[in-house]
């Protein structure tokens, strides 16, 4: 189902940019890489956008994951300093 | 050289090969010869002071040189805590940038070894006590409150400053204490390829930054320099206090002032002085943040010789 959101949506792959490229190849690395699509395709459904276009996008995405628990947790964590280094502000995950 | 043409993996292999031992540099019944000066003649502006004895003097720049290893130790702590959250940024990335960052981070809490043992063969040996200026831990909150560019424009600063004191004034000085010589010189070794993984994680930042993230960054960077100034400035009284308990006189409040005066000038060359007219630093800034560049004359000026 996450996947089928992501191929309904303007794919992230057709375009990458950076941000959203590091983040995919993350998960894929870490999860494998069909559960790293997925994963990626679900957090991208909840927050309703394609691809993460800034430090604030990323820092919602890493939220997200981070309430999924084990390795997307890990992933989650290490991504959400990324942003914050690029100085996000950590918020609550946006429900939308 | 230049740090632009630098990448994690270059800085890996030259972490690996120049890498050392705490026991090998700091052996269990390592002494100091406390006949000799600690600090190079060009560091150490009291030197000039023509109401001290020639002992005095000595025992003032080894006061000196037991703080100037402290301060190191005592910056490196909020350096550690920063280089973690790099290395943590990359878990699951680039692992090469990983590994050296990592090393990195290991290296600096060795370096603050370094200067723990230092310090304690110092206070062992020395004969009195030495007055250190206190909390790093507040130090480390200030600097990591600011945004995580400005801190690595002054860890950059710190690293550069530790390479330039070593090759300008400490590298083939017959003169200097052997061991704190030798101490420098593998703390040297390392914070060259800090100084350069600074750069290469600041470039990360500077790129998804916004104009006035950056400004930012060169505002912060300014504001932790005069904070820091304010600290080096209480370490230099605390100097003076250390050198009449060393010397058993109680110096008159004119002499007090002089000595207080020159060595507040000696910590702000040695530390702020240093980079911010190190043409590696300002060829830097040239490059990536000409804003910073044009303010640092005025700072050199501020902080130099003739600044106070």
């Amino acid at each position: 189902m996450a996947a089928h959101a992501l191929a309904q949506q303007p794919s992230p792959v057709a375009n990458l940019n950076s941000l959203t490229e590091t983040t995919l190849t993350r998960l894929k690395r870490a999860l494998g890489p069909q559960k790293g699509e997925a994963m990626a395709a679900l957090i991208f459904s909840k927050m309703g956008l394609n691809q993460i276009s800034s430090p604030q996008d990323l820092c919602d995405f890493a939220n997200h994951l981070i309430q999924h628990g084990g390795v997307a947790e890990a992933v989650g964590r290490s991504l959400k300093v990324m942003a914050l280094l690029r100085s996000a502000i950590d918020r609550p995950v946006p429900v939308r | 050289m230049s740090f632009l043409n630098t990448d994690y993996a270059k800085c890996l292999a030259a972490s690996e090969r120049v890498s050392w031992s705490l026991t090998t540099v700091v052996p269990a019944d390592a002494q100091l010869d406390f006949s000799r000066p600690f600090m190079p003649e060009p560091m150490f502006l009291s030197n000039r002071l023509e109401d001290l004895t020639a002992n005095e003097k000595l025992k003032l720049n080894q006061i000196f040189g037991r703080a100037y290893g402290y301060l190191f130790y005592f910056v490196e702590a909020y350096i550690v805590s920063a280089t973690m959250e790099h290395a943590r940024a990359e878990l699951y990335g680039d692992e090469i940038a990983l590994r050296a960052l990592l090393r990195f981070t290991e290296e600096e809490v060795k370096h603050q070894q370094l200067f723990l043992r230092f310090g304690e063969i110092f206070d062992r040996d020395f004969g009195t006590e030495c007055g250190l200026t206190d909390s790093p831990q507040a130090v480390a909150s200030y600097i990591l409150s600011k945004s995580p560019m400005a801190v690595l424009l002054v860890t950059l600063h710190l690293e550069i400053i530790t390479q330039a004191h070593y090759v300008d004034a400490m590298k083939d000085n017959g003169e200097v204490e052997p061991l704190f010589a030798s101490l420098f010189k593998h703390h040297w070794l390392e914070e060259a390829q800090h100084a350069k993984l600074d750069v290469l994680e600041l470039e990360k930042l500077r790129e998804s930054a916004t104009p006035g993230q950056r400004a930012l960054a060169v505002q912060e960077y300014i504001e932790i320099l005069q904070a820091f100034a304010g600290l080096l400035g209480r370490q230099a009284a605390l100097d003076v206090e250390s050198l009449e308990r060393a010397s058993g006189r109680t110096f008159d409040p004119t002499l007090r002032s002089q000595i207080q005066h020159s060595q507040t000038r000696s910590y702000y060359r040695a530390f702020l002085w240093y980079g911010l007219t190190n043409s590696l630093f300002l060829e830097y800034l040239a490059d990536r943040f000409p804003s910073l560049l044009a303010q640092t004359s005025s700072l050199a000026s501020q902080f130099g010789e003739g600044g106070l």
